[in-house]
């Protein structure tokens, strides 16, 4: 398959392991759309939801600082095990011979008219903001994206978290995106294990891993016609970053059932 | 079974403290009420009886985590300073006390105090209280019009707003303790009038102080409150509760898309129209997505009441110098915004008090229940 791969910045792990390893599965990565982080706007937006906090994780990622105990280091673990050696979508596109495009929106104009002109198979969606309708369009409904829940019942955001918070058992779903907020069809939900031992970072982390296994293994579907929506995908509650307490709650609750 | 204890829920109890400390302080300037506000420019106000009537019940609910605190005992002055200066009718005037000019009996303000009065007789503070609210709650009965709502009131609408839901609730649990089915027949028709005034987008018509379209935060959660609360005390949350759960689904996504900050005043179209937050008008609808939650259990809604505390405590001061400021919660925030601008008013703080109070409950009730299936 030929494929356009997204990110949210040039070091993202998860991405990297995407683009290596769809390679090495004989897929062609046509072009890698990373959005600028440095937008007044993505950073306020930002910091709104997640506070100063989530901020400071995010710069330290940005400038691709060691991963500490995060969902990072799984996806180090992943790449190291895969011998993946760049830490980087820039270095790996330089060593690969693939256009990277630095964009301001994934959903601006000349975003979605170079996306049409690279007439690709499919996009794989490893971040970059909510897509809408005209970069839905112009990639034919051809989305992919890892999800870090089991859907349709737990959809948005902190996703793995939610799963837990709501009895639902962890998973991560592949699926295509469509206008909805993880509403579109789905490919395939890949249980995720929750071991003795296992903190939130680490459960999150799995679910990336997985979200990028799952996301390589499904890149042959690109070939054929893909799952519409469920029916009542859009009428679950949508859920958003976990307050404080709640995030408290559930990891006193992970180590209350022998965690770490 | 093990109990698992929460940094956030000790944060929470600091900041339920340091609150009624200021409301304690409202009342000990209060010259037998609780002080409407306190601004830094001119200090503490009068004493206002409709919030002073409502905060009883605060007072009492905290008295027994808080025993050193004496909440009971001032929540029985304050009943006391009440009955004093109830009108013959039943009635209680609106505004300050003293009153500005001549006293004029209040619908509003009056079904706000019954909530003391009630409050003070479940505690068994004396009869008198439940005579008081019950003469109050027949005033009431007695002056509403054929729809069980208040022709010619003393609000600044041309006709009586939503969230005078806000009294049929009184009213209604009122009547619970009396039996006297007038106050329950007009109640009825009240409801039925402002539950036809609810939009398919969830927006209660009238839900304003004024006949403008766009309300502050603050009325819009009394309007549900008073739904919500007579949809409990009716068994009806179908034909009455249900109904406000639109508008909550609207605030809900809204506090959840700005981590907790919800503009001070909507449109009828749930457009923001305000850059300030009324943080009162936050912590109410706090109370009211628990209040929905306790009928349709989901911490997804939880989380959302959770982000509205967490920032209207962010917005505190705790170490203040100013005793006045200390503890206390801003009508807006900034507090230069329109609703009560530059001033702490203290229906701000009891709402905050109960939010706490209601969330540190669900949490512990959700951690209890972890630690027992554990």
């Amino acid at each position: 398959m030929r494929i356009v791969l997204t990110a949210g910045f040039d070091r993202a792990r998860n991405a990297v392991a995407i683009a290596e390893l769809a390679r090495r599965a004989g897929h062609t990565v046509a072009a890698v759309l990373v959005v600028r982080a440095l937008r007044v706007r993505r950073v306020k937006q930002f910091v709104r939801q997640r506070g100063a906090n989530g901020l400071l994780d995010a710069a330290r990622r940005l400038v691709g600082g060691p991963p500490r105990e995060t969902a990072d280091s799984e996806v180090e673990a992943l790449l190291v095990q895969e011998s993946i050696a760049e830490r980087s979508l820039s270095a790996w596109c330089r060593r690969n011979g693939v256009p990277l495009r630095a964009v301001t929106d994934l959903n601006a104009p000349t975003t979605v008219e170079h996306l049409r002109a690279l007439r690709v198979d499919g996009v794989v969606y490893a971040g970059g903001g909510i897509l809408r309708r005209p970069f839905l369009e112009a990639a034919d409904g051809r989305v992919l994206n890892a999800h870090s829940g089991p859907l349709p019942d737990v959809r948005g955001m902190n996703a793995c978290e939610w799963a837990l918070l709501l009895g639902a058992p962890p998973a991560v779903t592949i699926h295509v995106i469509d206008e909805g907020i993880d509403t579109g069809g789905v490919l395939e939900i890949v249980p995720i294990a929750v071991e003795r031992g296992d903190t939130l970072a680490r459960l999150r982390g799995k679910c990336v891993v997985a979200g990028v296994r799952g996301l390589v293994r499904a890149l042959g579907v690109l070939a054929g016609p893909l799952p519409r929506r469920a029916p009542a995908a859009a009428s679950r509650r949508q859920c958003f970053t976990l307050a404080p307490v709640l995030r408290e709650l559930l990891e006193q609750r992970l180590e209350a059932r022998g965690g770490a | 079974m093990t109990h698992l204890t929460l940094n956030t829920l000790e944060l929470y109890a600091r900041h339920r403290r340091a609150t009624l400390d200021w409301l304690l302080r409202s009342i000990e300037h209060g010259a037998g009420g609780s002080c409407a506000h306190f601004s830094i420019a001119l200090g503490w106000s009068h004493p206002y009886p409709e919030t002073t009537g409502y905060l009883i019940p605060t007072l009492l609910a905290n008295h027994a985590d808080l025993p050193e605190l004496g909440l009971r005992e001032h929540a029985l002055a304050c009943g006391r300073w009440l009955l004093s200066i109830q009108n013959a009718d039943g009635s209680w005037n609106g505004g300050l006390h003293p009153c500005k000019g001549a006293p004029k009996p209040s619908v509003f303000n009056t079904g706000q105090i019954l909530k003391g009065m009630l409050a003070l007789h479940r505690a068994e503070a004396g009869p008198e209280f439940l005579n008081a609210a019950s003469r109050g709650a027949e005033w009431l009965a007695s002056r509403a019009a054929a729809d069980g709502l208040w022709g010619g009131g003393d609000y600044r609408a041309s006709q009586t707003p939503s969230y005078y839901t806000h009294v049929l609730w009184p009213m209604l649990d009122t009547w619970l303790e009396t039996g006297e089915r007038s106050v329950r027949d007009s109640v009825e028709c009240g409801i039925a009038t402002v539950v036809s005034r609810i939009r398919p987008n969830g927006v209660v018509a009238h839900w304003g102080f004024t006949d403008e379209p766009r309300a502050f935060t603050h009325t819009m959660a009394y309007a549900l409150r008073g739904l919500l609360e007579c949809s409990r005390i009716l068994g009806a949350w179908d034909d009455i509760g249900a109904r406000t759960v639109p508008a909550l689904e609207k605030l809900l996504r809204r506090a959840e898309l700005d981590g907790g900050r919800l503009a001070g005043e909507f449109d009828d179209d749930w457009r923001p129209k305000a850059r300030y937050e009324c943080l009162t008008g936050s912590v109410q609808t706090a109370i009211n997505l628990l209040l929905w939650e306790h009928n349709e259990p989901d911490l997804r809604i939880v989380n959302a009441a959770a982000k509205l505390v967490d920032r209207v405590c962010s917005t505190q001061h705790l170490t203040h110098p100013l005793s006045g400021v200390r503890g206390a919660v801003a009508g807006s925030w900034p507090i230069w915004g329109r609703y009560m601008t530059l001033r702490y008013p203290n229906w701000a703080a009891k709402y905050h008090v109960d939010a706490l109070a209601r969330l540190s409950a669900r949490i512990e009730r959700e951690a209890e229940s972890a630690c027992a299936s554990s």
